[in-house]
C-alpha cells in the first residue's frame, strides 16, 4: 500500500481508544465481579414488583419483586459465558477442518467446503427458533448450535489464511527440510493464523453475542426467571414507564458490551490493513 | 458465466432439498408430539394415543415425508394444530404486517446505503466519513430488540412523539396510522444500512486509487464518470452478496422488531408457533423463511458476479 493511505487511516482510527476499552470493560467488569460482590442470595425476598429505585433496592425492583442491581450483577456471567463458549466451539470445529480443507486431498476440500455452503442456507435465529420448538431449550444447545452456525465462516478464513501463495510456499520448503505435520501445523501455522484468526474471533464474539441475546429475549433459551440480561430486559418491557432502571441498565450494559467490542475490532481490523 | 450460473444453482437446488428435510426431520425428531402438547398434563394415555391417530402422528416417518411434500407441492400447507384453521390462512393474514415492516425498510436500505457509502469513501479519512464510519459501527452492534426498546422510552415515552406499540392493529389500521411504523422501521433499518455502508465505502475508497481509476484520470476522464461508471459498479458488485445477507436479516430482525413493538406479522407468527409447539406452523414458517434465504442468497451472488466476475465467491 502506499505511505499516504497509511497516513489517512491512521489518522482515521487512532483517536481515544479508551472509550472502546472502557465500554467493553464495564460489562465484563460488571459480569466477572458481579456474582463475587453481590453475594448469593437474592436480597429482600417479597419486595413489591416494579418498584422505582428507592431505599434497600439502588435500581429497583423487577416484576417479579427481586432487586434488580443483584440481577445485573449476576446476569453478565451467562450472556458472556455462552457467548464465549459458542465462539469456543465454532473455533474448535472450524478452525480444523479449514487446515484439512487447505491439505493436499483435492477431493476432500471440495466435500468439506460445499458440505459447509449448505449450512450457509440456514437463517441463525431460525435455526435457533426451530430447535426451541421441539423442546432442545437447555442452555447447551443453545450454545453448540450458535457455536456450529459459525463454523462455515471460520473454516473459511482459515483455509483461506492456510493456502496463501505464501504461506504454501514455506509450507513446502518446511516440508522438504523434513519438518513433520505437527510442526508445520501447530508451529507455523498457527503463527501464520494468529491474527487474521483472532480479528475474526473478535467480530464473530459479536455475532454470536447477538444471535444468543435475541434468542434469550425471545424466551427460546434461559428459563424466565434467569437474570440474563437479555432475559431480563424481555420481563421488564412491559413495566418501561413505571421501572424504566429494570430495563435500561441490562440494556445499557448489553450495548456497551457489544459496541465496545465492535469499536476495538474494528480498530485492529484498520491496524491490519495499514501494517500490510 | 454459464458454468458459473448451473453451479451455483445447482447449490440452491441442494439447498433447498437440505431445507425440506431439515424442516421435516425436526418435526419426526421432537421428543414430545404435538398430541402430548394438545393434552396437557389432563389427557390419559388413551386420549393422547387416539389424538395420535387422529393427527396421522402414528404412521412411519417415511410416509409422512411423502404425504408432507405431497400436499406441500399441490399448496395444502395443512392445519394448524393448535387453532384447527390452514396455515395459509394465517400466513396470508400475517404477511401484510411483515411486508408493511420490511419494505420501506428495504428501500432505504438499497438506496440510502450506497450513497452513504460513496460519500463517506470519497472523503476517506475526513470529519464526515469518521463520524459516519462511528456511528455505522456503533449502531451495528446493537442489537434489534435494545435499540427498540430504547427508542421507545426515549421518543415514546420520555418525549411523546411517536407511538410505542402496534397491538391490535391489522395491515388496514397501520395504513391508516403510518406513525405507527416509524420507529419500527427504522430500527429494523440501522444494523444492515450501517453493514451495507461500510461495505460500500471500502469498495469505493479502495477503487478510488486503484490502477483502473488512475489510469482512466490519465487519459482524461472525468472524475465524475470515473466513479459513477468504475469505481461504484466495482464496489457494489461485493455489497450485492451483503445486501443478500441483509434481506436475510430483515427477516431475522422483522422476528424481534415485531415482538417488541407488538405488531402480528410473520416474526412474532412464527415466535408464537414455536411457543405453541404448533409443528405445521414451524415448519411452514421455516421453510417460507429458509427458503427466501435460499432464493435471496441465488439472486445475491448471481448479481455480485455479474458486477465483478472476477470475483468468484460463492455463496
Amino acid at each position: 500500500m502506499t505511505p499516504r493511505t497509511k497516513t489517512d487511516a491512521v489518522r482515521t482510527r487512532a483517536r481515544h481508544p479508551w472509550i472502546a476499552s472502557a465500554l467493553l470493560g464495564v460489562p465484563v467488569l460488571v459480569a466477572l465481579a458481579g456474582p463475587w460482590t453481590a453475594g448469593d442470595a437474592p436480597s429482600a425476598e417479597g419486595a413489591l414488583p416494579s418498584q422505582p429505585p428507592g431505599a434497600g433496592h439502588p435500581l429497583g425492583t423487577d416484576v417479579l419483586g427481586r432487586d434488580v442491581l443483584w440481577l445485573v450483577l449476576h446476569g453478565g456471567a451467562s450472556v458472556l459465558g455462552s457467548a464465549l463458549g459458542a465462539l469456543l466451539v465454532g473455533l474448535a470445529v472450524g478452525v480444523p477442518l479449514g487446515l484439512l480443507a487447505a491439505g493436499p486431498r483435492r477431493g476432500f476440500d471440495e466435500s468439506v467446503m460445499r458440505g459447509l455452503d449448505l449450512l450457509l442456507a440456514f437463517p441463525g435465529l431460525l435455526v435457533l427458533m426451530t430447535l426451541a420448538a421441539t423442546g432442545h431449550r437447555d442452555w447447551y444447545w443453545l450454545v453448540t448450535v450458535a457455536g456450529i452456525l459459525q463454523v462455515p465462516a471460520v473454516a473459511r478464513l482459515v483455509r483461506g489464511a492456510a493456502l496463501e501463495p505464501g504461506s504454501r510456499t514455506v509450507v513446502e520448503a518446511l516440508w522438504m527440510q523434513g519438518h513433520g505435520w505437527a510442526y508445520i501445523h501447530l508451529r507455523h501455522l498457527a503463527r501464520q493464523l494468529a491474527a487474521p484468526l483472532a480479528t475474526d474471533a473478535g467480530g464473530r464474539f459479536a455475532v454470536v453475542l447477538y444471535l444468543l441475546a435475541s434468542a434469550n429475549f425471545l424466551g427460546l433459551g434461559l428459563p424466565s426467571s434467569s437474570p440474563d440480561w437479555a432475559v431480563l430486559i424481555e420481563r421488564n418491557s412491559d413495566a418501561l414507564f413505571t421501572q424504566p432502571a429494570a430495563v435500561l441498565v441490562p440494556a445499557g450494559l448489553l450495548t456497551a458490551l457489544c459496541v465496545g467490542g465492535n469499536l476495538l475490532v474494528d480498530r485492529a481490523l484498520a491496524r491490519r490493513r495499514t501494517d500490510r | 458465466m454459464r458454468a458459473y450460473l448451473l453451479r451455483r444453482s445447482l447449490l440452491a437446488v441442494i439447498q433447498c432439498l437440505v431445507v425440506l428435510v431439515a424442516v421435516f426431520a425436526v418435526g419426526t425428531l421432537l421428543p414430545g408430539d404435538t398430541a402430548d402438547v394438545l393434552r396437557g398434563e389432563l389427557g390419559t394415555p388413551e386420549q393422547v394415543a387416539a389424538l395420535r391417530t387422529q393427527l396421522g402422528l402414528d404412521e412411519p416417518a417415511w410416509t409422512r415425508f411423502g404425504h408432507w411434500l405431497g400436499s406441500l407441492l399441490t399448496g395444502h400447507l395443512g392445519n394448524s394444530l393448535t387453532t384447527g384453521l390452514p396455515v395459509g390462512d394465517d400466513i396470508g393474514r400475517r404477511i401484510g404486517v411483515t411486508l408493511l415492516l420490511g419494505v420501506p425498510a428495504l428501500v432505504l436500505v438499497t438506496v440510502v446505503a450506497p450513497l452513504l457509502g460513496t460519500v463517506s469513501g470519497l472523503r476517506e479519512g475526513s470529519r464526515t466519513d469518521r463520524t459516519l464510519n462511528t456511528a455505522a459501527v456503533v449502531l451495528h452492534a446493537v442489537p434489534e430488540f435494545v435499540l427498540g426498546l430504547l427508542l421507545v422510552a426515549s421518543v415514546s415515552l420520555a418525549a411523546g412523539l411517536l407511538p410505542a406499540t402496534a397491538i391490535g392493529m391489522d395491515t388496514a389500521a397501520l395504513i391508516a396510522q403510518p406513525a405507527v411504523l416509524v420507529l419500527p422501521v427504522a430500527v429494523l433499518t440501522a444494523r444492515h444500512l450501517c453493514d451495507l455502508a461500510r461495505q460500500v465505502r471500502a469498495g469505493v475508497a479502495a477503487g478510488r486509487h486503484g490502477p483502473v481509476a488512475e489510469h482512466l484520470r490519465l487519459l482524461g476522464t472525468r472524475e465524475r464518470t470515473v466513479v459513477l461508471r468504475h469505481v461504484l459498479p466495482g464496489a457494489l458488485g461485493p455489497a450485492a452478496q451483503q445486501f443478500a445477507r441483509c434481506v436475510e436479516g430483515l427477516l431475522g430482525g422483522a422476528v424481534l422488531v415485531e415482538s417488541v413493538f407488538g405488531f402480528r406479522g410473520l416474526g412474532s407468527g412464527f415466535v408464537e408457533a414455536v411457543q405453541n409447539r404448533d409443528l405445521p406452523q414451524v415448519q411452514t414458517y421455516a421453510l417460507l423463511f429458509a427458503g427466501t434465504a435460499v432464493v435471496v442468497n441465488l439472486v445475491g451472488d448471481l448479481v455480485a458476479f455479474r458486477l465483478a466476475p472476477r470475483r468468484e465467491v460463492t455463496a
